[in-house]
């Protein structure tokens, strides 16, 4: 598609982890989603909005998440909320186990060298 | 998964209101953060990213992206072509006729060569065929020619004794059928239809087929016994043709040679029988063999084997050998019983594929559609290369549209597929175009097939085999139109993708980008045209020269002003005592025709009948001498001929020495006169004198008492076809000769005039014996050249197309390079080139592709000539004076073609040109 695909599968494995666990939390609509967690890693993580929508639909797609045109609470106009799935349940403990063994398994790469 | 269409819309307009949203949301977050309201939207909307990438990335993961793009592609190549017309259609033309004719031809080829038999079931038939290397058990040359197995002749009829043996006995076939055509070698006559092609069949005939009627009942075993009731059936095509297609036609009769036969159905439409080569009008039960035969009761006799060709359907689980076996011993048991005089091969049964019927159509076509294919194939490619070498010039035209693309980030591989799907989408349009082409051509092909098959009664044979494109005509067509987009689009695309970005933008045109050799895709795609059209004119111009060798080539008498025609007094009823009368009364009244210088008759004549013959008509045998059978010397084959007295003056030969036969030598008396040739004399009596002598020939010469003839008279030597040597020849006198006779005249003046006049007075005779295949001799020697003048004619006009077609690609790439060149030649004239110089320079630049493609395609004819070999005449090894000449004709058309822009350069006029840069 003309852009660096670099990022390859494990930024995107990660993107997906990221939003079902948003998710996690109860529906959203997709700016709410990229705003939680911006906020909650402290601007460290600043999803790309452009790569979110993909993202979003990806995950509709293979029956993660689902989505439906809602009325706002406050404001008068529909959003499209996502919500999780009982399929996306599952694939976001599945994710979250292979992401713990990933962290942890780093880190003890990146120990400080200790006894011999 | 992809999703639907109208889903795939719906969600394009969902994701449209998200992104809106989103936008919305991030500017009010900005505002609500201090920024003022068109601050806010710039950060939101660099935040955000480019919409459109959003959008194209989340469509990619919908799915289904690929066919998006297809679809995409294909809309925007309908527009692409729609905007230039001109080129558009002359490209779908040349698409449609190329794709089109090539699917005409194999939609003959299919229906020639794979098509099975419109009957039940045709991969349980099979056909009979039988080799033996002595076979005295049959009488003369009665038997016909067979099915080929590989690599062998075989004979292909049995006698009816044989048939019995076979079909009562046989436990592996659950039935065998009977049926034989025997042409114009036992003709029959309608009563006020004329002749018409008829066969004999036994019958089980139809039920062994698994054919039904479609008007009335087939023939039945029950029509098929002796004392029966005279059946018999008619083909659709005769229903129409000569009963108008009335109903009730099961009350009507027909004479039949003069005997009264009952309709009893109609074959279903389309149903020819065993032999696509030949489409029967009437069809009778075997038992009615009477009304042509040459002899009484000709199924009991074990001698003769032309009476039954057989098909027979296996039973289940049955393996053909032990079926073969199982028949082999039958027709030897009927043999053993009736055995002939002297020692004989028990002959070997062959079962051979009856699905297809007959090869005689197959063996007849598959030389001239060989021809055809090579040639519609190679106009195909010229059309390809044309096509590729204007898309090419296309391409340099559209560098910016590329460029651009290739700038806003579009990887190369969909700059490519694009092209080629607008390639592609002009072939299969034009592909389709092409199958309404072939509809149009299918009825045409039979009949051009007919041509290459001998003609029945004189006429051309109508073929009831339909050429009518089927399903794999049609996977055919289109197949070889994606093939064709491919060919010529493959190159342009590759080319026009690898573009120099840089220099397409800032330049208006650029030059071409030149390959290894120094050439370009467009002129190497003129040079191919080149050699392919150069190649084309060579064999054209070969086939012309055989041509004229053939009609030129010696026959050894003066074709001109003779006359034939053919009898056979079995159609008026006539006895075969009174024979020997009619066929001298008929020579008298001929002669004595005002404009007939002589008149004359003979069981063979040269040139006359079925000649590349189904039933051998010449027919050969052995000769001998005392001297030849004394010392036991190898036997040499000898043609004979039954004439009657004037017969060598009538067809222009002389009497060497010896005398001209007499009418009194046409009884049958003590004195046996025969007259020789030239070349018997060469070939059996070296240096002696021939007259005096005694020879014999045929079953004459066997033992034990071989029966001798006293040659009276020798003849100078004359060529039965075009293409053969000049044979011993004995002559006997006709006498009261079975089979049909040719009657001949030589006339003052132009013998076609003569026809009616012949056939009247035969008519006078005897009103019941009408003549059939009434031709003047030259006309039957262009006959002969059909198949040649056929091949030439279609090569003559393929070479001219294909030539067209090449001078319009090099009219085209000198044109381009005009307009490329403009500036270069204002330049040019100014400092003071003129007309020649500026011409030179332009043609310059064709002179290497048309050179190379001149030289590969003299070349290539070269070989051609040494394949062609055998088809060709006259012409020993590549012959230089046919490429010459071919080169040349190219060479002065493409000249003109060249000519054209190369004139049109000298005219720039330096100041206008150079102010347009």
């Amino acid at each position: 598609m003309g852009r660096d695909t670099a990022r390859g599968s494990m930024l995107q494995g990660m993107l997906d982890m990221l939003i079902l666990r948003t998710l996690q939390y109860g529906p959203a609509h997709g700016h709410d989603i990229s705003r939680h967690i911006r906020q909650t890693s402290k601007d460290v993580l600043q999803i790309e909005h452009g790569s979110l929508y993909p993202a979003l639909h990806r995950l509709e797609r293979r029956g993660w998440i689902a989505s439906k045109w809602e009325r706002h609470a406050a404001r008068k106009r529909e959003f499209r909320y996502y919500r999780l799935t009982p399929a996306g349940r599952r694939q976001l403990a599945a994710e979250t186990s292979r992401w713990r063994t990933l962290a942890e398994a780093i880190a003890s790469v990146m120990r400080p060298a200790e006894e011999h | 998964m992809p999703w639907p269409w109208r889903a795939r819309r719906d969600r394009g307009a969902d994701l449209e209101r998200e992104i809106r949203d989103h936008l919305d949301l991030e500017v009010e977050e900005h505002e609500q953060a201090g920024l003022p309201p068109d601050a806010a939207r710039r950060v939101a909307r660099l935040a955000f990213g480019n919409p459109q990438l959003v959008r194209e990335d989340t469509r990619e993961a919908w799915g289904g992206g690929g066919l998006e793009r297809l679809a995409g592609d294909i809309r925007y190549a309908l527009r692409l072509w729609a905007r230039s017309p001109g080129f558009t259609i002359v490209a779908l033309l040349t698409i449609a006729l190329g794709v089109g004719a090539a699917a005409a031809l194999f939609g003959q080829v299919n229906a020639v060569f794979w098509k099975t038999l419109p009957v039940a079931r045709p991969a349980e038939l099979r056909l009979l065929a039988w080799t033996a290397a002595r076979h005295p058990f049959v009488l003369g040359p009665n038997v016909l020619d067979g099915p080929g197995v590989a690599g062998r002749e075989t004979f292909g009829s049995f006698s009816y004794p044989a048939y019995t043996s076979m079909r009562d006995g046989t436990r592996t076939f659950s039935s065998l059928a009977c049926w034989s055509d025997l042409g114009e070698a036992r003709p029959v006559v309608v009563d006020e239809q004329g002749f018409a092609a008829l066969q004999f069949v036994s019958g089980n005939y139809f039920e062994t087929l698994g054919v039904p009627a479609a008007i009335g009942r087939t023939l039945q075993p029950h029509d098929d016994r002796p004392g029966a009731p005279a059946a018999a059936m008619i083909s659709h095509r005769y229903w129409q043709r000569a009963f108008g297609a009335a109903s009730p036609v099961t009350q009507r009769t027909l004479r039949l040679n003069g005997e009264t036969f009952a309709i009893v159905g109609v074959m279903p439409q389309g149903f020819f029988g065993l032999d696509p080569s030949v489409s029967p009008d009437v069809v009778v039960p075997v038992a009615a063999v009477r009304i042509a035969a040459a002899m009484a009761n000709p199924l009991e006799h074990a001698g003769l084997w032309n009476v039954c060709r057989i098909v027979g359907r296996v039973r289940e689980g049955v393996g053909d050998e032990e079926a073969r076996a199982d028949l082999e011993a039958w027709v030897q048991q009927a043999i053993a019983a009736a055995p002939p005089d002297g020692p004989y091969d028990p002959p070997r049964v062959w079962l051979i594929d009856g699905s297809r019927g007959l090869s005689a159509l197959r063996d007849a076509a598959s030389a001239p559609l060989a021809v055809l294919l090579a040639v519609v194939g190679g106009l195909l490619l010229a059309a390809c290369a044309n096509i590729a070498g204007l898309l090419l010039t296309r391409g340099r035209t559209r560098g910016r549209e590329i460029a651009t693309r290739l700038a806003l980030g579009a990887p190369a591989t969909r700059i490519v597929r694009q092209l080629l799907t607008e390639s592609l989408v002009l072939s299969v349009a034009g592909g389709l175009l092409g199958l309404a082409v072939a509809y149009a051509l299918a009825g045409t092909g039979p009949a051009l097939l007919s041509q290459f098959v001998p003609t029945l009664f004189g006429a051309d044979r109508s073929l009831a085999i339909s050429a009518a494109p089927d399903l794999r005509v049609l996977a055919f067509a289109v197949s070889l139109a994606v093939l064709a987009g491919l060919l010529f689009g493959v190159m342009p695309a590759l080319h026009a993708s690898r573009v120099d970005l840089v220099a397409m933008l800032k330049e208006t045109v650029s030059e071409p980008r030149s390959h290894r050799f120094g050439i370009t895709g467009g002129q190497a795609m003129v040079a191919a045209q080149t050699a392919l059209a150069v190649l084309l004119l060579v064999a054209a111009g070969l086939f012309l020269k055989t041509v004229a060798n053939l009609r030129n080539a010696d026959l050894g008498f003066d074709p001109r002003g003779v006359l034939y025609a053919r009898v056979e007094p079995r159609t008026g009823g006539m006895a075969q005592t009174e024979r020997r009368q009619f066929f001298e009364d008929a020579v008298k009244r001929l002669d004595g025709i005002p404009g007939a210088t002589a008149a004359s008759a003979a069981s063979f004549a040269a040139f006359g009948g079925s000649s590349d013959a189904i039933i051998t008509s010449a027919q050969a045998w052995h000769g001998c001498t005392p001297e030849s059978i004394a010392r036991n010397l190898p036997l040499r084959s000898t043609a004979f001929n039954l004439v009657l007295p004037g017969f060598f003056a009538t067809m222009g030969l002389r009497l060497v020495s010896g005398r001209d036969f007499t009418w009194a030598d046409n009884v049958p008396s003590g004195q046996r006169p025969v007259i020789v040739n030239e070349a018997f004399v060469r070939a059996f009596f070296g240096n002696a004198e021939p007259i005096g002598q005694a020879v014999a020939f045929g079953p004459h010469c066997q033992a034990p008492q071989p029966r001798f003839f006293t040659v009276v008279g020798v003849a100078t030597d004359s060529r039965a076809s075009l293409r053969g040597a000049f044979e011993p020849t004995i002559y006997a006198p006709l006498g009261e000769f079975s089979g049909p006779v040719t009657l001949m005249v030589r006339t003052s003046g132009d013998p076609a005039l003569m026809i009616s006049t012949v056939r009247r007075a035969v008519a006078e005779l005897n009103a019941r014996i009408p003549t059939f295949s009434e031709a003047t001799l030259v006309d039957l020697r262009e006959r002969h050249l059909r198949r040649e003048r056929l091949l030439s004619d279609l090569l003559l006009v393929f070479a001219s197309a294909t030539l067209a077609v090449c001078c319009l690609g090099i009219y085209g790439m000198l044109s381009y390079s005009v307009t490329r060149r403009r500036s270069e030649i204002a330049v040019r004239i100014a400092i003071g080139a003129r007309a020649p110089d500026v011409v030179r320079m332009i043609v310059r630049e064709s002179v290497v592709p048309v050179g190379a493609g001149v030289v590969l395609g003299c070349a290539a004819a070269a070989a051609l000539t040494r394949w062609l070999g055998t088809i060709l005449y006259g012409l020993s090894g590549p012959d230089p004076w046919t490429i010459a000449a071919a080169a040349a004709v190219f060479l002065a058309v493409a000249g003109a073609a060249a000519a054209i822009p190369a004139r049109s350069a000298a005219r720039v006029n330096p100041l206008l040109a150079l102010r347009a840069k």
